[in-house]
């Protein structure tokens, strides 16, 4: 029930700028239609695999609606609570700190999905008419992809924001993971167009499960069994996430006053 | 004591202060660097797996990719703080700024101060690359080099001036960080590229209402491409300094509106 409070809060919280979002919104259309007019450059008379002109515009802007929900607060806002000595306190409080933090999150993350993700996918159906699943369980499919992916996200934030208990500031960490994801979650190229070395990392990597898994969803070129991976990442990053937070438990240096 | 003066003695004073926690400081300067080289390598993967962009070379896109990040990096030396003003506004630091004797765009302009090595170090390697490739290929010549340095002045000259009457709108709206996702995030991206890429709706806007077009593309057809003539380079320098003083004097206007949001 706490955690359902703490996800509703969260929620209301985001609600209050409306124009604001308006504004963000309106940005990451324009920004997705960059990347798109971009790929449109790039791929003129070009054959491009199993996407084509279509498929590839719309594996972009579905991308570029997805990563609202993906784009987790920066480290979940720990680093300033380090910085200011907040930490002592909200490390006290009766429940898990991974949990409570994750709560928080979630409300965000919610909030970004019905407000953001939503409406610019819903723009870019309308304006570019982009590709739709022609089954309609694929919705359910690609809503679940889009969910494991924003846990994925919201540990690796988490364990983003849990570095600045050594560096203090963790925000340049939070722009490298931003850099990484666009390199190798497929945000801006599918993944199996990567240089061999690359495409090979990315495997390795949690990063597919944020976009890739959810758009070849989507556009109905991969099945529900791709979701095995992301439901993998999920388990491992909840194991990482617990182990670090009991290392952290001993290393807490309160600063600030 | 000249205004130019105090800008290095304060600018010197906030390196120095973030310089105390010199891991966090080194690890922070390495990150960023790893960060816009990630991006570099996204787009040259792109770009190079395509051989090029809408008739724009993978040697042509990269100038043009340089260009940008010198311009963003030149514009977060001088002026960092400009795209982070909302804080200013919303929380009521500017208070403290104004009861400083001098001027307060020179006070804000020098608080944390980040000297950009990262982005610097990796546009200087792509701009050497690309220019030496068109070079070899008489494509261009060693005059390239000067007027890429123009470009460059112009360039962030011009970013700082939309970045500056962007930040003036908060002296109204208060909220303003959405806005510069438009003019500072979105134009910025956009004009990383070839604006021939883009439809007419928007190349008219990024060379009127938001003349980003000009940072980079418009005076770059020149120096790589030998089209449109050696006019656009003070062409594009006197639109930044007009647009620059426009801009300061719409901030001084602003500046007479600021109402505190008080304690």
């Amino acid at each position: 029930m706490f955690s359902l409070t703490l996800a509703r809060k969260s929620y209301a919280r985001n609600l209050q700028y409306r124009s604001a979002h308006l504004m963000r919104t309106f940005a990451s259309v324009i920004i997705g239609y960059i990347y798109i007019a971009v790929w449109m450059g790039v791929s003129e008379g070009q054959a491009l695999g199993d996407y084509g002109m279509h498929g590839i515009i719309s594996y972009i802007a579905f991308n570029q609606a997805c990563l609202w929900v993906i784009m987790a607060t920066n480290g979940l806002g720990i680093e300033e609570w380090v910085r200011t000595g907040q930490i002592s306190h909200e490390l006290m409080k009766p429940m898990h700190f991974f949990w409570y933090m994750q709560n928080r999150e979630w409300g965000q993350t919610w909030y970004q999905l019905l407000y953001s993700t939503i409406p610019i996918l819903l723009i870019y159906i309308v304006v570019l008419k982009i590709r739709m699943p022609e089954h309609p369980i694929t919705w359910l499919w690609t809503l679940i992809a889009m969910l494991l992916a924003a846990y994925i996200a919201i540990c690796i934030a988490y364990l983003i924001g849990i570095a600045a208990f050594w560096t203090t500031e963790s925000r340049w960490l939070n722009g490298v993971h931003m850099g990484l994801n666009m390199l190798l979650s497929g945000f801006f190229i599918p993944v199996e167009w990567l240089p061999g070395w690359l495409k090979t990392i990315s495997a390795l990597s949690p990063y597919p499960s944020l976009q890739y898994v959810p758009s070849r969803i989507y556009l109905e070129l991969d099945s529900f069994n791709a979701l095995k991976l992301s439901l993998f990442w999920c388990l491992l990053l909840t194991i990482c996430c617990f182990a670090i937070t009991r290392t952290v438990r001993r290393k807490v240096e309160v600063q600030g006053g | 004591m000249s205004w130019i003066h105090i800008y290095f003695r304060l600018a010197g004073a906030s390196l120095r202060s973030q310089m105390q926690y010199k891991f966090n400081f080194i690890l922070s300067t390495l990150l960023v660097f790893l960060m816009f080289g990630l991006e570099l390598m996204t787009v040259s993967i792109i770009i190079y797996k395509f051989n090029g962009i809408k008739g724009w070379s993978v040697y042509e896109a990269g100038y043009l990719f340089a260009i940008m990040m010198f311009v963003r990096a030149f514009y977060r030396i001088i002026a960092g703080e400009i795209n982070g003003f909302e804080k200013y506004l919303v929380q009521g630091m500017l208070d403290q700024l104004l009861l400083r004797p001098m001027p307060v765009l020179l006070v804000l302009v020098t608080r944390n101060f980040r000297p950009m090595a990262g982005e610097l170090v990796l546009g200087t390697t792509t701009m050497s690359i690309c220019l030496s490739y068109l070079i070899e290929n008489k494509q261009a010549t060693l005059w390239a080099i000067p007027c890429s340095l123009a470009v460059i002045v112009s360039g962030t000259i011009i970013t700082l001036a939309i970045g500056l009457a962007t930040a003036t709108v908060g002296f109204w709206t208060h909220r303003i960080d959405e806005l510069q996702r438009i003019t500072d995030n979105a134009a910025s991206i956009a004009s990383q590229y070839p604006l021939s890429i883009y439809p007419k709706w928007m190349r008219i806007t990024l060379l009127t209402v938001l003349p980003m077009g000009f940072t980079s593309y418009m005076p770059s057809l020149y120096v790589i491409r030998g089209e449109l003539g050696l006019w656009i380079l003070p062409a594009t320098m006197l639109l930044a300094v007009a647009l620059l003083l426009g801009a300061l004097s719409f901030w001084k206007l602003g500046l007479r509106h600021y109402q505190s949001t008080g304690t």
